[in-house]
C-alpha cells in the first residue's frame, strides 16, 4: 500500500532578519473547509501516513456560559454525552470505539468543550454515526445524570480535595477575576452538582449543542469526496434549536493588587501564584505576552527557572504562561491572564518570592533580550509548533480552535508568523503595561498541619 | 428518556418549520464497515559498532524533526535502599555541566537546536532523551554525546540537587498515588531490588560527587546493554555515521547485570494501611508478581488485562464506575520490568465506599478466574490493543521508545511489525489461561491510603482474624504491633 506524505507544501520562516538568520520548513496542515445548511461547520484534512483518523466535536460553550448556582454543568453535560443516545444506548458508544480499536476522551474548558474519537481509518463511518446520533437524539435520564455527578463528584476530590495545590489553582481566577462568570472553576461545586435537575440538563442541551454551535474535524486516512457525503448524510439533517442570548463576561479594570493566602492541609510545601489580566486575542500584545511567558517560565532556560530554581535556590518548581493554569495560545480568550506558580522551600517568604518574579519582570523591561536569547525563543517556539502537528488529533485540535476562535482554520498555519515577528522592544512594553503591580494578584498556599498520622489509632 | 424524546420532537418541529433541513436519515443500526486497513511499519535499521553500542534508526520524513535516545542498564535495581535517589540523581544531573558547557549552557543550546535534552530513570535502564530540528541533527549529537560521556557533576549542582530532592520527597509524600505505590513495591518486592522506587532522607544526604562519577564509570559502558536510536528526517546512513563519529570511541568495560534474586508470588491476601488523616479518598493498589514481555502468555495476559480493566469498555470500569459510581476511573495494568512483572489494580474511591469498592473488585477478579472471557470480550480486547498501538506510533517519540524496548527488553528484532497479529492470534482459552495464572485474588497484596480512623473496620472484615498493619507518609508502622509486618515473600 502506498503512503503519501500529507503536507504538500512547507512555509519558510526566517527567524531573525540579521545575516544569521535561519529559515525553518514549518509544515502547513492541508485542509478543506464548508458549512452545512444547518450552519455546522467542517474541516476536513487528509493524510494517508498511517491507516487512523479522529473526529473531534468542538462546541462553543464552556463554563463560562454557566449561570450562578449551576457551577460545573458544562463539565457534567460532557460527561452525559457518553452515556447513550437513541440508538446506541448506555454503553455502546465506549463499546463500538474501543471494539474497533479507537480511542476517545472529552474536556471541558472555560469557553468550549472538545469531544474526539481516534480510530482505525475503517471505523471512521462508524463514530459519524456516534456523534450524529448523540448530537440529535441524546438520551439524558435522571439514573445517568445521577450516576455521572457521582463520577464528577469523584473527579474533583482527585483534583482539587484530595490533592495538594488544588484549591490554589482554581484560586488563581477566581482572585484575578471579579466577574462570576470568568472566576468559577470549570469543575463546579459539589453544592451546584447536587443541585442539577433532570429539566437542567436537558435544557443545557437544547440550548448549545447545536449544530450551529459545533465545529466537526476530521484528520487522517480516508477519502474527501466520500467522506463530505457521509458527514452531510449524518449531520446535514440536525435541526437547529434557539440559542440564549449571549451572558456578559466584561472585567471592571484593576487599579489595585490584590492578594488571597490559602491553608492547605495536603501540602508539604508552600506555593505562590501570580495572575496579571491579559489582552485581546490575536492583537500585537497577545502574541507579545505569550513570547514573554514563553522567556518567562518555559524549560531549564527561562528566566524564572534560572532566578528561582538555580541561582536563589528558594524554588523548586517554576510554570506558567499566557492563560495559565487554564489554558494556552491555542485556546486564550479574553477576559483571560497572564499567570505563573512557584513551588518553593520553606524558610523562605512569601515576599521573597514575589520580589524575586518582579526583579526578572524589571530586568525584561529595561534591557529587554539579546538577539541570541530572542532566537533561541523563536526557535524553539517553532519546533514545539510543529511538533503538536505530528498526531492525528492535534491537528484536529489546532483546526478546530482556530476555526472558533480566529474565524479561518487556516490560522493553524498563518498564526505562527505573528508570534515570529515579536520584538525585543514588543517584549519591554508588554512588560511594562501588564505585569505591573497594581494589575497584579498573588495567592499563597500555605501548608496547614494536619493531624498526625497514627493520632486516630488511640487506643490500639 | 421519555423527557428525551420529546426534547427532539420539539427540535423536528422547528426545523420542519424552517424548512432548510434535509430529511433525517436512516440511524436505527451502526454502519457496515470495511476491513481494517494494514499498518505497514517503517524500515527499522539495526546496527552494532565493535564496542558493543548498538544503535536502531527509523526513517521519518515527515516532518523536520529528529529524535534520539540513549539508554543503558543503569536503572533504579542498580542501589540499594541506602544508595536509592543516586540513579535519579545521576539522570538529573547528566545536564548540568561537561568540560566545555554549563547547565545553562546545556539548556540554551538545546533552545538553539530546536529541541530538548533530559535523562529520566526507571527501575531497569537510565535514559537520555533529545530533539531538536532535523537540520540540526549534528549538533543534537554532539550535544548528546557531550551530556552521556563527560558529564562533570559539578559540586554546587549537586548540592542543589539533592537539597531539591529532599523537597520534592515531602512534597511527593502530599500525594495519596505515589503513598500507595512506594509501600506497595515494598511490599511485593521484598528484598528484590524492585522494591526500592523512593529514596529517604538518609539516602539522599549519601548522594555525593564521588558516588555520581563512580556510578557513571560503573555504568555508562558501551556494552552495558546500552543503545542509541534516532528516529526522524535524517538518512538513515548518515545517522550511523554519527553515531560512530561521537560514540565510535566509547571504551568498553566490564559490567554485569544487577542481582536478581528469584521471587515467590504472596501467600495470603493482605491489607495494609497508609494514614491520611482527613483524606476525602482512598486510594487502592492491590497486585500480585506480573509477567515480563517476554513470557509466553504475556500477549494472552494483555488480552486477559484488557477485558478485566484496561480501558474504559472494560469489566472494571462499566461496574465500578459507570454503575457503582464509586469513582473517576479504575484500570488495571501489568508493569513489564525487564526480570519480573507487576501486576495492578489502582483506583481513587470516596472515603466511604472503601471497602465496597474493594469488595467489588474482588468480586470482578473471582469473575476473570471462574469463566473465560466472552467471545465479543475477546474480540473487543484485541481490536482495542491492536488499533491504539498503531494510533500510538504517530509521533517520532512514540517510535523511539518502541524500537528501544524491542532491544533493552531483548525482543524479536521484528516485534514493530509483529505485535499486532501477536494479540490478534490471541484465543479465549489462552486469554483465561493467562488470567487464571496471574489473577489471585485470594493472594493479593492491598495497599489502600486513606484516613485510618474511618476506613480500617470495614476493610478488616475483608481479611478474616487479622489486625491490619498501619503505615505512616514516611513508611514506618505505627500504631500498636505485635512486631512489625513480615514480608510476604522473604529472600532466598
Amino acid at each position: 500500500m502506498s503512503r503519501r506524505f500529507f503536507f504538500p507544501c512547507m512555509l519558510l520562516l526566517a527567524l531573525a532578519t540579521g545575516a544569521a538568520a535561519q529559515a525553518i520548513a514549518v509544515p502547513q496542515i492541508p485542509f478543506t473547509t464548508f458549512v452545512l445548511p444547518n450552519h455546522m461547520r467542517v474541516v476536513l484534512s487528509v493524510d494517508h501516513a498511517l491507516p487512523v483518523v479522529s473526529e473531534t466535536m468542538l462546541f462553543h460553550v464552556g463554563s463560562r456560559e454557566e449561570h450562578p448556582g449551576r457551577s460545573g454543568f458544562a463539565h457534567l453535560f460532557e460527561h452525559l454525552m457518553f452515556e447513550g443516545s437513541a440508538h446506541a444506548p448506555k454503553g455502546g458508544f465506549s463499546h463500538l470505539v474501543e471494539g474497533y480499536g479507537g480511542s476517545f476522551n472529552a474536556s471541558t474548558h472555560v469557553d468550549y468543550t472538545f469531544f474526539y474519537e481516534s480510530v482505525p481509518s475503517n471505523a471512521l463511518e462508524t463514530v459519524m454515526w456516534l456523534d450524529a446520533d448523540r448530537l440529535a437524539n441524546l438520551d439524558v435520564t435522571a439514573a445517568n445524570m445521577h450516576n455521572q455527578i457521582a463520577v464528577v463528584e469523584e473527579e474533583r476530590r482527585i483534583d482539587v480535595d484530595n490533592a495538594a495545590y488544588g484549591q490554589f489553582y482554581l484560586q488563581i481566577a477566581e482572585t484575578t477575576f471579579q466577574n462570576w462568570q470568568n472566576a468559577h472553576p470549570v469543575i463546579g461545586s459539589f453544592k451546584d452538582l447536587n443541585a442539577a435537575t433532570l429539566a437542567d440538563v436537558q435544557e443545557f442541551f437544547r440550548e448549545y449543542y447545536a449544530p450551529d454551535n459545533c465545529i466537526l474535524t476530521i484528520v487522517g486516512d480516508f477519502d474527501p469526496v466520500k467522506v463530505r457525503q457521509q458527514v452531510e448524510h449524518y449531520f446535514a439533517w440536525i435541526p437547529n434549536r434557539s440559542r440564549i442570548t449571549p451572558v456578559k463576561t466584561t472585567e471592571a479594570s484593576q487599579t489595585a493588587q490584590r492578594s488571597a493566602t490559602l491553608h492547605d492541609p495536603q501540602a508539604k510545601l508552600p506555593a505562590l501564584a501570580i495572575a496579571w489580566p491579559g489582552p485581546e486575542r490575536n492583537t500585537p500584545d497577545f502574541y507579545a505576552l505569550t513570547m514573554l511567558g514563553r522567556l518567562l517560565f518555559s524549560g531549564q532556560s527561562s528566566r524564572l527557572y534560572q532566578a528561582l530554581v538555580k541561582n536563589s535556590k528558594v524554588a523548586v518548581q517554576v510554570d506558567g504562561n499566557l492563560g495559565f493554569p487554564n489554558a494556552d495560545y491555542t485556546d486564550y480568550v479574553a477576559p483571560g491572564l497572564m499567570a505563573g506558580a512557584v513551588v518553593y522551600k520553606p524558610g523562605f517568604t512569601p515576599d521573597q518570592v514575589e520580589n524575586l518574579i518582579k526583579q526578572q519582570i524589571h530586568e525584561i523591561e529595561a534591557d529587554g533580550v539579546s538577539p541570541d536569547e530572542l532566537e533561541r525563543l523563536k526557535t524553539k517556539f517553532s519546533s514545539d509548533w510543529i511538533r503538536g502537528e505530528q498526531t492525528t488529533l492535534g491537528r484536529a485540535s489546532l483546526l478546530a480552535l482556530a476555526t472558533l476562535f480566529d474565524g479561518k482554520p487556516g490560522d493553524a498555519n498563518a498564526a505562527l508568523a505573528q508570534y515570529l515577528a515579536v520584538t525585543s522592544g514588543d517584549l519591554q512594553r508588554v512588560a511594562r503595561t501588564y505585569l505591573v503591580r497594581a494589575r497584579s494578584n498573588v495567592i499563597v498556599d500555605l501548608p496547614a498541619p494536619a493531624a498526625p498520622a497514627g493520632t486516630a489509632k488511640g487506643g490500639r | 428518556m421519555r423527557s428525551a424524546v420529546l426534547v427532539l420532537a420539539a427540535g423536528l418541529a422547528l426545523a420542519l418549520a424552517a424548512g432548510a433541513q434535509s430529511a433525517p436519515p436512516d440511524l436505527a443500526k451502526p454502519p457496515v464497515i470495511g476491513p481494517v486497513q494494514p499498518y505497514v511499519p517503517p524500515a527499522v535499521h539495526r546496527d552494532q559498532l565493535p564496542n558493543g553500542l548498538r544503535i536502531v534508526i527509523v526513517e521519518d520524513h515527515r516532518f523536520p524533526l529528529v529524535t534520539v535516545e540513549v539508554a543503558l542498564r543503569a536503572g533504579i535495581t542498580r542501589l540499594t535502599p541506602a544508595t536509592a535517589g543516586l540513579a535519579q540523581a545521576e539522570a538529573d544531573l547528566l545536564t548540568a555541566g561537561t568540560p566545555t558547557r554549563t547547565s545553562l549552557q546545556i539548556a540554551q543550546d538545546a533552545d538553539a537546536l530546536g529541541g530538548s535534552i533530559g535523562a529520566s530513570v526507571d527501575s531497569d535502564f537510565l535514559t537520555l532523551s533529545a530533539s531538536s530540528l532535523s537540520a540540526r541533527v549534528q549538533p543534537l549529537l554532539a550535544l548528546v554525546a557531550d551530556v552521556v560521556l563527560h558529564p562533570t557533576f559539578p559540586d554546587s549542582e549537586v548540592a542543589l540537587e539533592k537539597n531539591n530532592l529532599l523537597q520534592t520527597l515531602r512534597a511527593n509524600r502530599a500525594d495519596p498515588n505515589y503513598l500507595a505505590s512506594v509501600q506497595f513495591a515494598k511490599l511485593l518486592f521484598g528484598a528484590n531490588p524492585y522494591a526500592i522506587t523512593a529514596p529517604t532522607a538518609s539516602s539522599i544526604a549519601a548522594i555525593s560527587r564521588q558516588a555520581l562519577l563512580t556510578f557513571h564509570q560503573q555504568y555508562f559502558l558501551p556494552n552495558n546493554q546500552a543503545e542509541v536510536v534516532v528516529v526522524g528526517d535524517v538518512a538513515a546512513a548518515r545517522a550511523h555515521n554519527l553515531v560512530q563519529q561521537y560514540f565510535g570511541d566509547w571504551r568498553i568495560g566490564s559490567p554485569v547485570p544487577p542481582p536478581m534474586p528469584p521471587m515467590a508470588p504472596p501467600a495470603t491476601r493482605r491489607i495494609f494501611l497508609v494514614d491520611r488523616p482527613g483524606s476525602a479518598q482512598s486510594v487502592i493498589l492491590l497486585g500480585d508478581i506480573g509477567l515480563t514481555r517476554t513470557a509466553p502468555d504475556y500477549f494472552p495476559f494483555l488480552v486477559a488485562n484488557e477485558v478485566l480493566g484496561g480501558s474504559f469498555n472494560s469489566r472494571l470500569m462499566a461496574d465500578i464506575r459507570e454503575q457503582k459510581g464509586y469513582t473517576y476511573g479504575i484500570y488495571s495494568t501489568n508493569q513489564p520490568y525487564r526480570d519480573f512483572g507487576a501486576w495492578t489494580v489502582q483506583t481513587q474511591v470516596r472515603t466511604s465506599v472503601t471497602a465496597p469498592a474493594l469488595a467489588e473488585t474482588f468480586a470482578q477478579l473471582d469473575r476473570m478466574r471462574a469463566a473465560p472471557p466472552s467471545s465479543q470480550e475477546l474480540l473487543q480486547a484485541k481490536n482495542y490493543l491492536a488499533g491504539n498501538f498503531v494510533l500510538g506510533l504517530q509521533t517520532q517519540d512514540a517510535v523511539a521508545d518502541e524500537v528501544l524496548t524491542t532491544g533493552l527488553y531483548g525482543l524479536p528484532s521484528d516485534r514493530l511489525a509483529t505485535w499486532v497479529s501477536d494479540v490478534q492470534s490471541v484465543d479465549g482459552d489462552a486469554a483465561f489461561q493467562a488470567a487464571q495464572s496471574v489473577i489471585h485474588p485470594e493472594r493479593s497484596i492491598v495497599v489502600v491510603v486513606g484516613d485510618v480512623k474511618q476506613i480500617e473496620a470495614p476493610l478488616a472484615r475483608l481479611v478474616p482474624g487479622t489486625v491490619l498493619p498501619v503505615f505512616d507518609d514516611a513508611g514506618h508502622p505505627i500504631g500498636a504491633y505485635p512486631a512489625p509486618p513480615a514480608p510476604p515473600h522473604p529472600p532466598r
